[in-house]
């Protein structure tokens, strides 16, 4: 505790270190998690969940199946809910996003579900007649065969100022819709609060309001409380199982089916919220070597006084420990309030990229919290680990005799072994994918990954003697130069800690970048040769891989109608179910995939040769993305799951597409619609006649059609990038912590390493040196660091990048990308070191040479 | 009579509710109610004298009513002679005018309420559930003969020319009652040729028939062990559209089986000053299944011993005392109804009725035991019952 008491500004520096770190992990997580389980809200707002959750490969249910479901049950007491799920937007909003905010419209089964008060304890008896209570005020609705019933949360009503009884208009699909609001949830303490985008309707209305009379999205099976729970789920699990129409799961898969579809998504924002961490483990291992250095005498003298090597480590240890538990509790306070911030980015995300999610605050979970405590506690540990020894293990005479030269830092200063490490880095990269459930894991990616910032720790500490030859001109020129780069000729271990620090940080968040401006290249590519029509129709706020909003046949044949209009594609999405994994079903929008003009096949279909094709059989074309997640090859004939059973399809091409992760097949426009049954539409890409001004056929369309909004090319590409961005906003977040933790614990290692050579400056100002020469050597030295690991780090960020987008981006998403260095982005940064590292410096070197000697030094 | 209508599920008013309600109940709850109202405004059939029975059409559903109810009840014993209770109810509810909206396809279906109750009276504890369906996948009540569903319970008519049922219910995951009963007398009809008044509003009335002995024979599996059981069940069909009258505040009902071969049904509709409806009636049913009716009297039901529920904190009169003339003799008959277990109170979970509905023995007034009872005493539980029942 004495260096607690007696550097509190350095222990506190430590313990901030630590808590960015945790709460960076930390927030990440929560977000993570609250994003990822949107769908489950209400499960869990229930207090409940389904024992069984029956999913259909062709992401529906219809009514027959519901009535063979309950004829297999026939003996087994269950609750039996369908549930029907969709997104509208805000009638209200006139903004005209892609980006649109969307509520998330749950349909349930009400008076099944009001069978479920005996399945949870306690308050099940009041909370009905609370319920009961409010009845009135639906009785107070006027016109109720107009409008619907809906259930909002607190934080909408307060949003919008809405009260019981008003009415809630939305679009759903393309109609505006009317729904009165029955009842406003209200948030309990201590719980997650109801996302304001989140409604709830009876599902035979939802069904009304979508014109999809008796579809079902899912169905949740809940058995009753007892004894004999568990040999009534396995009874039902067993005459349900095996059944060609459905799968039946259980909650937890059916969340880690949706977890899955994300895993890469999380995966590399967890890698990324620990990137401060790791950053920060290197900053306190020089801290706490710094107070060993300054604690030498101290520890020499309690060597010789009998005390034990292994009671001097646990000390040190403990110390470190104090840092991680402290650390680690400011860590999950910041990370809490973080994570209700993070999880808007991640939901938007999720919701661009993946499914709904509602969430719009995230949980506390305490094996999160555990799981952040004992990283932060490791990480101090191990930041601790090698000073701690060091203190411990060398004999007194060796710790009068090292002087500040010394100490395990220099370790790191291994280039050899680092080039190894590095080169096994490149086997490892080379290493075939591991297949998993959901697709490839490129385990070899991520390990190569490791090694090479291992490889770089080793390297760059390095660089600073490799400079320093190459600096030697200079030295001559000023005494500034010579002293300044004197000390990178003999660089303390505090200095190769930190540009080791440095080259990490800079290394992995240019790694991102290179990875997001390839993504960012070839994005523009397949925009600029993908979208070519005039202008595209869809429903408000349909912009996302989650919206459900569709227009209907009346809508879509209006518009094509048009006279200016030279030609309308149609297009449709299903999500569906494929060999176990979810993927989508789309319209090709043309009969004959040999008459579509895309620009970037992968393989065309007129590369297929005659004899291999199965005239007989419906021809498909599939995206990248599902050629590698399925491993499909030309040729293959496949069994799409559709409401009618499945069907064959024959795949004639692959395409290059960005869209989505989880692949997808296209199929002539007017086989799927048969198939599902259901000629709504997604959008309508519309190609003009020659002389047609399309802002005016835009005003047209817009001033006879509700519920729908009309880009034009250049807008629609605008917004594209735009949403493009928004889905890295997060990564961005966590990049800038991470370079920041670095520089930080650049200026603080030049802080400690200056305070330790105070006896130098002294001698220094003796010989005539001035205060403004040497703060200049001393922001001259921090200069040569900073730019040393800036070096490095490019380099490792090159390395990264290039692993990124060529290795893992292609195994795991079977993205081909181009790639494309972030210059500007690097150069931005290098600005932004200078200036922040000569700030810190200067007067820091200013500050240690007005210092006055102690008279014990 | 026996089983109220249930016209629209109504709000209660209930002070004092601890205000920590999940959200779920709440959402249910209202969206559920906001359907019902909807659909329940509108003119349906009501019962009149003269209705011509048939059978096995009868013994089914009846859409052109607004309410049906099936309900049945029994004493039953184990090889080992451990006594039981036991009482099923299936409710239909007309969501729409005319007719009822079974089989129709697009329209709202019916409400479909059933209760389901067991008393194990050597543990002493009574098991009850509640439950409320509205999807045709999930419960029925078919036209033409007896079949209803709600989930896992079902009565059904077994085909054949003896009138035999059969029973499959369930409470939570514990309980299951897989039961059969083969009518041992002729099915009656109470009231007039089986339309039964039961206020001065001409609407207040219903159709009511009833196998007042069926032999009941079948397994009782309570946490995993089985009983094979055997006993005497009461079968109630009753249809209608309107049954109590604005003076009418509840009502207090028991069938007895008498081991001198008869069998009773009394039911006395309580007015809003305490005292008996002039429509309150006392039914006897001869060994042929005829039934004699008489009035029931302010004196005739005595009250003997209020039982005050834990749970809702309502009182019941739960041991009672019936004295009436006697048809076979001069002398007054004396019942005396005494709960095998007091606490056999109906919480009504889901629609809010709470009512007490248990089994009884019937003892004369030496105190020797001379029948078996089931009693019901409905609108008990304040204005916000009484709002619920109505």
């Amino acid at each position: 505790m004495r260096h607690w008491t007696r550097h509190p500004l350095s222990a506190l520096a430590f313990c901030s270190i630590i808590a960015i770190g945790v709460a960076a992990f930390f927030s990440i997580r929560l977000a993570n998690q609250a994003a990822i389980s949107g769908f489950t809200y209400f499960d869990r707002t229930l207090g409940l969940r389904p024992d069984l959750v029956l999913t259909s490969p062709s992401g529906q249910f219809s009514e027959n199946d519901l009535f063979t479901i309950q004829d297999l049950l026939d003996s087994i007491p269950c609750v039996m809910a369908p549930v029907l799920e969709t997104t509208a937007t805000d009638a209200s909003q006139t903004e005209d996003s892609l980006n649109l905010q969307q509520f998330l419209v749950v349909g349930l089964d009400t008076f099944a579900m009001s069978n479920l008060i005996y399945y949870e304890s306690g308050n099940s008896n009041e909370s009905t007649y609370q319920a009961w209570q409010e009845t009135p005020n639906a009785i107070q609705i006027e016109n109720m065969k107009a409008t619907f019933g809906v259930v909002i949360s607190q934080a909408l009503a307060a949003e919008r100022q809405l009260e019981t009884g008003d009415l809630l208009k939305v679009i759903i699909d393309d109609r505006e819709t009317a729904l009165s609001i029955l009842h406003i949830s209200r948030d309990e303490v201590f719980k997650v609060s109801h996302p304001s985008t989140i409604l709830f309707m009876n599902i035979t209305d939802l069904q009304e309001v979508m014109q999809q009379p008796g579809r079902t999205h899912r169905v949740e099976l809940y058995l009753p409380p007892g004894h004999e729970k568990n040999n009534l789920v396995e009874k039902a699990r067993g005459v349900l199982e095996n059944h060609p129409r459905w799968k039946v799961d259980t909650p937890e898969t059916s969340l880690q089916g949706n977890a899955s579809m994300t895993r890469a998504f999380r995966l590399n924002l967890t890698i990324l919220s620990m990137l401060a961490l790791v950053v920060g483990m290197y900053l306190i291992t020089q801290g706490l070597d710094a107070a060993i250095v300054r604690g030498r005498m101290e520890i020499a003298t309690l060597r010789s006084l009998g005390v034990t090597p292994g009671a001097l480590k646990t000390a040190w240890l403990m110390e470190s420990l104090w840092y991680g538990i402290w650390g680690s509790a400011a860590g999950l306070i910041l990370g809490w309030v973080g994570a209700q911030w993070a999880v808007r980015l991640v939901a938007s995300t999720v919701n661009a990229l993946y499914l709904q999610s509602a969430s719009e605050s995230a949980d506390w979970n305490h094996s999160e919290a555990a799981l952040a405590t004992g990283l932060g506690c490791l990480a101090s540990l191990a930041a601790g680990w090698f000073p701690s020894r060091e203190s411990a293990e060398t004999e007194p005479a060796e710790i009068f005799k090292q002087g500040r030269q010394g100490g395990f830092m220099t370790a790191l200063n291994k280039p050899v072994l680092g080039m190894g490490i590095a080169l096994m880095g490149l086997i490892a990269a080379n290493m075939p994918p591991y297949p998993d459930v959901d697709g490839w894991i490129p385990i070899g990616g991520y390990a190569a990954a490791l090694l090479w910032v291992v490889a770089s720790t080793l390297i760059a500490p390095a660089g600073l003697r490799w400079i320093a030859p190459l600096l030697q001109p200079m030295t001559k020129a000023h005494a500034v130069f010579m002293y300044a780069f004197s000390q990178l000729r003999r660089p303390t271990g505090r200095h190769l800690l930190s540009v080791a620090a440095l080259t990490v940080a800079v290394g992995m968040a240019g790694g991102m970048t290179f990875m997001i401006h390839s993504f960012e290249e070839t994005m523009n590519q397949w925009i600029s040769r993908s979208l070519n029509a005039d202008l595209y129709v869809a429903c408000q706020g349909f912009g996302s891989a989650s919206s459900q909003n569709r227009m209907s046949k009346e809508t879509w044949q209006s518009i094509s109608n048009h006279p200016e209009i030279e030609r309308a594609d149609v297009g449709q999405v299903f999500p569906i179910e494929f060999r176990g994994r979810k993927t989508y079903l789309t319209s090709m929008p043309v009969a004959d995939p040999l008459d579509w003009e895309y620009a970037m096949w992968v393989d065309s279909p007129k590369s297929l040769t005659s004899s291999v094709r199965n005239k007989n059989l419906p021809a498909a074309v599939v995206n990248e993305s599902f050629q590698t997640r399925f491993d499909t090859k030309l040729g293959d004939q496949i069994k799409i799951p559709t409401p009618e059973g499945n069907q064959t399809v024959q795949i004639v091409g692959v395409f290059a597409e960005y869209g989505n992760e989880h692949g997808t097949v296209a199929v002539d426009r007017s086989i799927v619609s048969d198939w599902f049954q259901d000629e709504r539409a997604v959008n309508i890409a519309i190609y003009l006649k020659p002389d047609a001004d399309p802002d005016k056929v835009r005003n047209q369309i817009l001033g006879t059609q509700t519920g729908i909004t009309v880009r034009t090319n250049r807008i629609l590409r605008e917004e594209v990038l735009e949403i493009f961005h928004q889905t890295f906003s997060v990564t961005y977040v966590l990049q800038w912590i991470a370079v920041t933790v670095a520089i930080v614990g650049l200026t603080m290692a030049m802080i400690t390493s200056l305070i330790e050579r105070q006896l130098e400056f002294q001698l220094m100002k003796n010989l005539g040196m001035t205060r403004v020469r040497m703060a200049m050597a001393t922001g001259m030295e921090g200069l040569a660091c900073a730019w040393t690991g800036f070096v490095f780090g490019s380099i490792l960020s090159a390395c990264l990048g290039w692993l990124l987008v060529v290795i893992i981006n292609k195994q795991a998403f079977g993205w081909t990308l181009q790639s494309a260095i972030p210059w500007n982005d690097h150069f931005r940064l290098l600005v932004i070191l200078t200036v922040v590292v000569l700030a810190s410096t200067i007067p820091v070197g200013w500050w240690v040479s007005t210092k006055r000697m102690h008279k014990e030094e | 009579m026996k089983k109220h209508p249930i016209h629209g599920l109504n709000p209660i008013t209930k002070k004092g509710w601890r205000h920590h309600a999940s959200f779920l109940w709440t959402l249910l709850c209202l969206i559920q109610m906001l359907a019902v109202l909807q659909a329940a405004s509108k003119e349906h059939a009501i019962a009149r004298p003269g209705y011509q029975f048939e059978y096995p059409r009868d013994f089914g559903s009846h859409p052109e009513f607004k309410i049906e109810w099936w309900y049945i009840t029994g004493h039953l014993r184990s090889e080992d002679q451990k006594r039981f209770g036991y009482q099923a109810t299936f409710f239909r509810l007309a969501s729409d005018a005319e007719t009822s909206n079974e089989n129709k396809k697009g329209a709202p279906p019916d409400l479909h309420l059933a209760h389901m109750a067991l008393l194990d009276l050597e543990n002493r504890t009574f098991y009850h559930q509640e439950r409320l369906q509205r999807s045709p996948w999930m419960a029925y009540a078919k036209q033409k003969d007896m079949d209803l569903k709600n989930g896992n319970w079902k009565l059904r008519r077994i085909k054949g020319t003896t009138p035999e049922f059969e029973l499959n219910g369930s409470i939570l995951a514990d309980i299951s009652l897989n039961l059969k009963f083969t009518a041992r007398k002729p099915i009656t009809l109470f009231g007039d040729k089986g339309y039964s008044r039961k206020g001065s509003d001409p609407m207040a009335a219903s159709y009511y028939m009833t196998f007042t002995r069926l032999q009941t024979k079948g397994e009782l599996r309570i946490k995993g062990k089985s009983f094979q059981v055997q006993g005497w069940s009461w079968m109630d069909h009753e249809i209608s559209s309107s049954q109590l009258t604005e003076n009418q505040v509840g009502w207090d009902w028991v069938s007895m089986r008498l081991n001198d071969g008869r069998d009773l049904m009394a039911y006395r509709m309580r007015t809003t000053e305490g005292k008996a409806d002039p429509f309150s009636t006392i039914a006897w049913v001869d060994e042929s299944g005829n039934a004699s009716h008489q009035r029931l009297k302010d004196d005739t039901w005595q009250v003997l011993r209020l039982w005050t529920s834990p749970e809702t904190k309502n009182t019941y009169p739960v041991e009672v005392k019936l004295t009436l003339p006697d048809p076979n003799g001069d002398a007054a008959f004396h019942a005396h109804i005494v709960p095998l277990f007091d606490a056999q109170e109906m919480l009504g979970h889901i629609s809010g009725i709470e009512y007490w509905e248990g089994a009884c023995d019937v003892l004369d007034s030496s105190g020797n035991r001379i029948g078996e009872a089931y009693m019901e005493l409905a609108g008990y539980g304040g204005e916000s019952d009484l709002n619920a029942i109505k």
